[in-house]
């Protein structure tokens, strides 16, 4: 995938604890769902208040090659919280899932029968250039973002 | 995004802002360009812009349809849509929401239509406080300054000046050089804010039909901050975000962040279809001008604008001005474009003043837009309905006429024979105009009288028809000289007729088309019996075989006329480049040159190599200039009207030239040769400004 300032890791089993995920981390509903073994060390954060997390774990719904990103689906405020307020996220994805352009982005929203109120293409870790066009990592969301491609490539 | 961030030269001021958008603009070319070529894999960027212009163009057919369609599926999805057909409308929507839901504080990702229609000042007036979240709108915000870029706002603010402001605003020292320190203080003070205001309000990138879906790009993080975080949230989106479908969204997601700051694609691309759970969410779109600029031909393309700022990006004037100077609220060319629909004509009569005309503009624009055709469209529009202007009407009418300009020339050339030196003139008193470029000596014997032999009637040998070009006919009489002569070896009957004047195009460029459609159809019924017409100069070119058909889009008569002589035009270089006659015998031993291509050579006609090749061709090694597609600062009327703005994009020319490291520098535009030659005279360099003719007179086969 295309470098966005992110790390990727791939993880054939799937086995978090090789991931170094630590006990404390906050993790969306979705990536305690599809990822069971997640919830004997993370938890879905409260609504607020509005605090800052060290580590964060989400699902994604697809990789997309051509942009290095990761489409991934947040609806409730519990699960946005976790993108947007962890200072180190881990974003897992299904190596099966990953395609090569945004296509599949638009296939993926077209034929979805369950349209999230939110949905993002996530790209490696905030940043801003604002200050004399420096470039400046971690603003209002993560400083590092990795993504853990899981499973074995078709 | 640009790494770059080395600090440019220390000054201030206007000076300031021209060293850090000339920084910017050089990276951004580099990084654009990386990006732009990535595009071939998915069909490439010019297939990809017209898909975009052609997109909104269908939105734009069908509009209430794709309005309904849109309001239909976002409620669907819980939100609450509403249409705005003025400013005033949208802000007291805006407001009274506000004071219902007990908002005092209101916080905003980056939005250009809420600065458009002056929300934040709207709000105030109600008692709350709209606080911007993108940290350059923040730190602008603080400042009490203006925006002075579409997408980068606080680009003309120093580090110095936001260590200053940040410890004079939050009460502890700032390290100017320490970046990281003072984004994370903007990081903390707006934590308290975000998770204490009730209403959070975003624009829109896009606004997806099919599905009621907006998108939102934003590299930060504040932007779905400002959408998750309150109870509720407004969208505020000017009409002409709507597209079809989320095909046409990803068309943008890949022009829009490598257009704008070189991007493959930014941090966050955000997808929002209704509000979440326990949120409330109103959108808000608006007109405020957009259905009349619709209405009018010459603009409605400009409605595809995704507001990326390339256009800003390449521009000379840009650079050289500020966006503070160029543009009102929406800054660049297409701010000059848009203004007069949402702010009113007059906003745009100072900042259209500083283009020029170099077109750069079109060739980057992702939305494939005319801006720099549509640019002169307006500065005519401010002639027609603006008063004054009587000193510049009557001068171009005066130029209008040949045996005026015959007879003041001449008078010229004998009162200023004194202040001759060389080729320019060293006049006794300096004014704005000349302290930075002397002005061109002026010869007696205008090439038309040296050519008046030189009519050649050989019965074997295809005829052209030469239009001198004014300037070089009376102003620079070698080029136009040496071009015939270069036709004639060319193997060419050459004929001059005597009643060709001046193709139109400094009326043309200077708003007063009336004057410029007269010289246009003296200029058609001279040269309409030729079946090829050459000239020195292809800014003759560009008018002819381009503007002609705007100028005269209504004359019944003329417009056929204007499209049957236009693609029988030709400059002299790309004439000569593209076929045999060519070969004609090298220039021995000269030393290496550079080369300037007029801009619009490249920009408008779509010139590549052609000076190269016909140097080549002649034995003639060319070292590259560093900015070769960057306009001397003659272009348009800009040099005469902004002589302040012309005078800093000349001395970056000269820069860029001079890094060639020769003397002598080849060029293909007569206008740019005397340009040149006077900020060359002016800045005490030695070099020599040719055309292209005048080399290639000098071959092996006729010296």
């Amino acid at each position: 995938m295309v470098a966005s300032g992110c790390t990727v890791t791939a993880s054939a089993d799937g086995n978090l604890a090789a991931l170094g995920i630590r006990e404390g981390a906050v993790a969306s509903s979705l990536a305690l769902d599809r990822y069971p073994d997640l919830a004997d060390i993370a938890r879905r954060p409260a609504a607020s208040p509005l605090t800052t997390f060290t580590e964060g774990v989400v699902a994604g719904e697809l990789g997309i090659a051509e942009t290095g990103s990761v489409l991934v689906v947040e609806n409730e405020i519990e699960d946005r919280l976790v993108s947007m307020m962890s200072e180190h996220l881990t974003v897992l994805v299904r190596a099966e899932t990953i395609a090569e352009h945004l296509d599949a982005a638009e296939t993926w929203f077209t034929e979805t029968n369950d349209m999230p109120s939110y949905a993002v293409l996530l790209t490696g870790p905030s940043r801003t250039a604002d200050i004399e066009r420096s470039l400046t990592i971690g603003v209002q969301g993560p400083s590092t973002t990795r993504v853990v491609i899981v499973g074995e490539q078709p | 995004m640009s790494t770059g961030g080395t600090a440019a030269t220390q000054g201030s001021g206007q000076d300031q802002i021209s060293a850090s958008l000339l920084e910017f603009q050089r990276a951004w070319r580099g990084d654009r360009g990386t990006r732009i070529a990535e595009l071939d894999e998915v069909g490439g960027f010019e297939h990809l812009r017209h898909g975009l212009s052609d997109a909104k163009k269908q939105v734009r057919a069908r509009w209430s349809e794709y309005i309904d369609a849109f309001t239909a599926n976002a409620e669907a999805a819980g939100s609450t849509v509403v249409m705005a057909s003025n400013a005033e409308e949208a802000n007291q929507y805006i407001v009274d929401l506000c004071l219902d839901k007990g908002a005092d504080l209101v916080v905003k990702g980056k939005s250009m239509a809420t600065e458009e229609i002056g929300l934040n000042d709207a709000l105030e007036r109600a008692g709350i406080v709209a606080l911007e979240t993108d940290l350059g709108e923040w730190l602008v915000q603080l400042a009490n300054d203006q925006p002075s870029h579409l997408v980068m706002p606080a680009i003309h603010m120093r580090r110095q000046e936001v260590a200053a402001l940040l410890e004079r605003e939050l009460g502890r020292p700032f390290d100017p050089d320490d970046i990281k320190a003072m984004v994370r203080a903007a990081r903390t003070e707006m934590r308290a804010d975000f998770s204490r205001a009730k209403v959070g309000l975003t624009g829109a990138n896009v606004l997806i039909a099919e599905r009621g879906t907006v998108m939102i790009v934003c590299n930060e993080g504040n932007n779905r901050m400002s959408v998750a975080l309150p109870d509720t949230h407004i969208v505020v989106a000017g009409i002409e975000k709507l597209v079809r479908s989320f095909g046409d969204a990803m068309n943008v997601v890949r022009l829009l962040p490598r257009s704008a700051t070189g991007q493959v694609i930014t941090t966050y691309t955000n997808f929002i279809t209704g509000p979440r759970p326990g949120q409330e969410q109103h959108i808000v779109l608006i007109d405020n001008g957009r259905s009349a600029m619709a209405e009018r031909k010459e603009f409605a393309d400009a409605l595809a604008c995704i507001r990326c700022g390339a256009c800003a990006n390449v521009c000379p004037s840009f650079q050289a001005a500020g966006g503070h100077r160029f543009g009102h609220i929406y800054t660049g060319p297409i701010g000059i474009v848009v203004t007069p629909f949402h702010h009113g004509l007059e906003a745009a009569a100072g900042p259209q003043e500083l283009c020029v005309s170099c077109g750069a503009c079109t060739t980057v624009c992702p939305a494939d837009i005319p801006l720099a055709q549509q640019i002169l469209r307006v500065r005519a529009d401010v002639r027609e309905q603006t008063p004054g202007g009587f000193v510049r009407r009557t001068l171009l009418r005066m130029f209008s006429r040949r045996w005026i300009v015959a007879v003041g020339i001449r008078f010229a050339a004998i009162l200023t024979s004194p202040f001759r030196k060389g080729q320019t003139l060293r006049l006794p008193m300096r004014t704005r105009q000349t302290t930075w470029r002397s002005l061109p000596a002026i010869p007696v014997t205008p090439a038309r009288s040296r050519l008046a032999a030189s009519q050649t009637h050989a019965p074997d040998r295809p005829t052209v028809g030469v239009l001198l070009q004014c300037v070089s006919d009376r102003v620079a009489p070698d080029i136009a000289v040496s071009a015939v002569h270069v036709l004639e070896a060319a193997g060419y009957n050459v004929e001059i007729p005597k009643s060709q004047h001046c193709c139109g195009l400094p009326a043309y460029d200077s708003g007063e088309w009336e004057i410029a459609r007269r010289m246009a159809r003296d200029t058609l019924r001279t040269f309409q019996r030729f079946d090829t017409i050459v000239t020195p100069a292809p800014s003759c070119v560009v008018a002819m075989a381009h503007e002609y058909a705007t100028l005269l889009k209504d004359d019944e008569t003329w417009l056929p006329i204007a499209l049957e002589v236009g693609p029988k035009v030709h400059d002299l270089v790309s004439f000569l480049a593209d076929q045999e006659s060519l070969v004609g015998g090298t220039v021995d031993d000269h030393e290496p040159v550079t080369v300037h291509r007029f801009c619009q050579s490249g920009n408008v006609l779509g010139h590549t190599d052609e000076i190269d090749r016909v140097l080549a061709a002649a034995g003639i090694e060319v070292i590259q200039q560093a900015e070769p597609d960057v306009c001397c600062g003659f272009g348009g009327s800009a040099s005469v009207t902004a002589p302040d703005v012309s005078s800093v994009i000349a001395a970056r020319k000269l820069d860029s030239l001079q890094a060639a490291g020769v003397s002598t520098i080849v060029a293909d535009n007569p206008g740019c040769i005397l340009h040149l030659r006077g900020v060359i005279d002016a800045a005490g360099v030695e070099m020599d400004v040719v055309h292209p003719g005048e080399i290639l007179a000098r071959r092996g086969d006729r010296s």
